[in-house]
C-alpha cells in the first residue's frame, strides 16, 4: 500500500523534478535517470522517463537536439524552453506551498497523537 | 527516405554494441514499437528507438541489463512512448495509399477471374478501409507477441496468426467479390487476359522485395495471387474452362490451392520462428 502511494505521488512530481534537473544544464535520457537515482529516485523504472520526456517535448516544455558524444554516436539531448522555465518556476512555487500545507497537517496530527 | 535508411542503419550498427540478451530485448522493443506505430512518423519513431538503444548501451557499460534498466513493463512503457509521439498525417496517408494500391493489385485479379463479370471499381474504397483495419489488427496482435518469454508460445502465436490471416484473406476476398456498388466497368476476355498477364509480370518484379520484407507470411499472398491468375487465365481457355466448370472442379482447385498455401506458409513461419527464438531469453 505504501509503495502504491509512493508511486502515485511520484507520478505527480516526476515532471517537475525533470524540469528542475534540466534547468541546471541540458541532458540526455540515461544521464537524467542517473541524476534521478542520485537524488533518491532509484526505484523509478528508467523506461518511464522516455515517454515523459516525449510528452513534455510535445507540450512545448522541452526541446531536443542532437549533440555529439565523446564516446559514441550523437545523443539526443533535452533542454528547457521558455515555457518549460515558466512551468519549472510554477512547479517550485506549487511544491513549496503544498509541502508547507502537508507538513502543517502532519505536525498537527503528530501533536494530537502526542497529547 | 535518406533519413529512414540512415536511422535503420544506425539501429543495426548500434545493436552490435549490445550483449546477446540486451540485443534480444531491444529487438523485442523494436518489433513491438514498429508494429504499433503505423500512424506515427517513422523517422520520429526511429529517433526514439536510437535514443533508447544508446542509453541501453550506457546502462550495459555500468553493469545494468536492458530488462532491468527499461523496467518490468516494457510493453506499457513502449505504448506510453508511442502515445507521446505525435500522429503523422503523412504516415496515415501513406498507409491508406499503400493499402489502396495493394487492394487494387489484389482485387483486380480476383474480380477478373470469372469471365464476363463487370469490374466493380466501387469496391476499392471499401477494400482499402478493410485492409487498413486488417493491417492495424495484425500489427496489434503480433506486437503482443513481441515480449512473450516462451519461444514455443511465440511460435504458436505466429503460426496461429498466419493461419488466421491466410484463412481470413482467402475468405474475405470471395466475400468482397459479392459486394455490389453502382460503379462497374465491363471489359473483354482478351483485355482481361492481357491485364492478368501484366499483373503476373508485376508480381514477378515486386515479389522478391515483398518477400524480403514480409518473409514467409508474404508467400501466402503471392501464392494466392498466382492461384487467382492461373484460374483467371484457365477460365478463358476453352478446354480448361470446360473442365473447371464441371461439377465443383473450380471450387476444389481453389480450396486445395489455398489450403496448401496456408499450410506451407504457416509451417515455414513456425520453423523460422522456432529457429529465431532458440536464443531468446528464458522466463524471468
Amino acid at each position: 500500500m505504501a509503495q502504491a502511494n509512493d508511486s502515485q505521488m511520484l507520478k505527480g512530481v516526476l515532471q517537475g523534478c525533470l524540469l528542475m534537473l534540466l534547468h541546471t544544464e541540458p541532458s540526455y535520457g540515461y544521464a537524467i535517470t542517473q541524476q534521478l537515482a542520485a537524488h533518491g529516485f532509484a526505484a523509478v523504472p528508467k523506461g518511464t522517463v522516455y515517454p515523459l520526456l516525449m510528452t513534455m517535448a510535445k507540450k512545448g516544455l522541452l526541446e531536443s537536439f542532437m549533440q555529439a558524444s565523446p564516446d559514441g554516436p550523437e545523443r539526443k539531448y533535452y533542454r528547457l524552453t521558455a515555457a518549460g522555465e515558466a512551468e519549472r518556476t510554477a512547479f517550485g512555487l506549487s511544491w513549496r506551498a503544498l509541502q508547507q500545507n502537508v507538513d502543517e497537517i502532519i505536525e498537527k496530527v503528530a501533536t494530537q497523537d502526542g497529547n | 527516405m535518406a533519413t529512414k535508411v540512415t536511422a535503420r542503419q544506425q539501429l543495426r550498427a548500434g545493436s552490435t554494441h549490445l550483449t546477446e540478451s540486451n540485443r534480444a530485448f531491444f529487438k523485442q522493443l523494436l518489433i513491438y514499437t514498429r508494429l504499433r506505430s503505423f500512424f506515427k512518423d517513422p523517422a520520429e519513431v526511429s529517433r526514439s528507438l536510437l535514443e533508447i538503444q544508446a542509453d541501453l548501451a550506457d546502462a550495459q557499460a555500468d553493469g545494468v541489463s536492458a530488462e532491468v534498466y527499461f523496467g518490468a513493463a516494457p510493453a506499457s512503457t513502449s505504448t506510453a512512448l508511442l502515445h507521446a509521439i505525435p500522429s503523422s498525417r503523412r504516415a496515415t496517408m501513406r498507409l491508406c495509399a499503400f493499402s489502396a494500391l495493394a487492394c487494387l493489385l489484389v482485387m483486380l485479379l480476383p474480380t477478373m477471374m470469372l469471365p464476363g463479370l463487370p469490374l466493380d471499381v466501387g469496391r476499392l474504397p471499401l477494400a482499402t478501409g478493410a485492409t487498413v483495419a486488417f493491417v492495424l489488427g495484425l500489427g496489434l496482435f503480433f506486437s503482443r507477441l513481441a515480449f512473450t518469454p516462451h519461444p514455443r508460445t511465440f511460435a504458436a502465436g505466429v503460426f496461429g496468426a498466419t493461419l488466421l490471416a491466410g484463412l481470413g484473406l482467402g475468405g474475405a476476398l470471395p466475400l468482397l467479390l459479392w459486394t455490389r456498388t453502382p460503379w462497374r466497368l465491363v471489359i473483354s476476355d482478351t483485355t482481361a487476359s492481357w491485364v492478368i498477364l501484366g499483373l503476373l509480370a508485376l508480381l514477378v518484379i515486386l515479389s522478391p522485395a515483398f518477400l524480403r520484407l514480409t518473409g514467409w507470411p508474404g508467400l501466402l499472398l503471392v501464392g494466392e495471387y498466382v492461384v487467382y491468375a492461373g484460374v483467371g487465365l484457365a477460365l478463358r481457355q476453352p478446354l480448361a474452362a470446360a473442365w473447371l466448370k464441371q461439377d465443383w472442379h473450380l471450387v476444389w482447385v481453389m480450396v486445395a490451392a489455398l489450403i496448401g498455401l496456408t499450410l506451407v506458409t504457416a509451417l515455414g513461419v513456425l520453423i523460422a520462428s522456432s529457429r529465431t527464438h532458440r536464443t531468446r531469453r528464458p522466463q524471468r
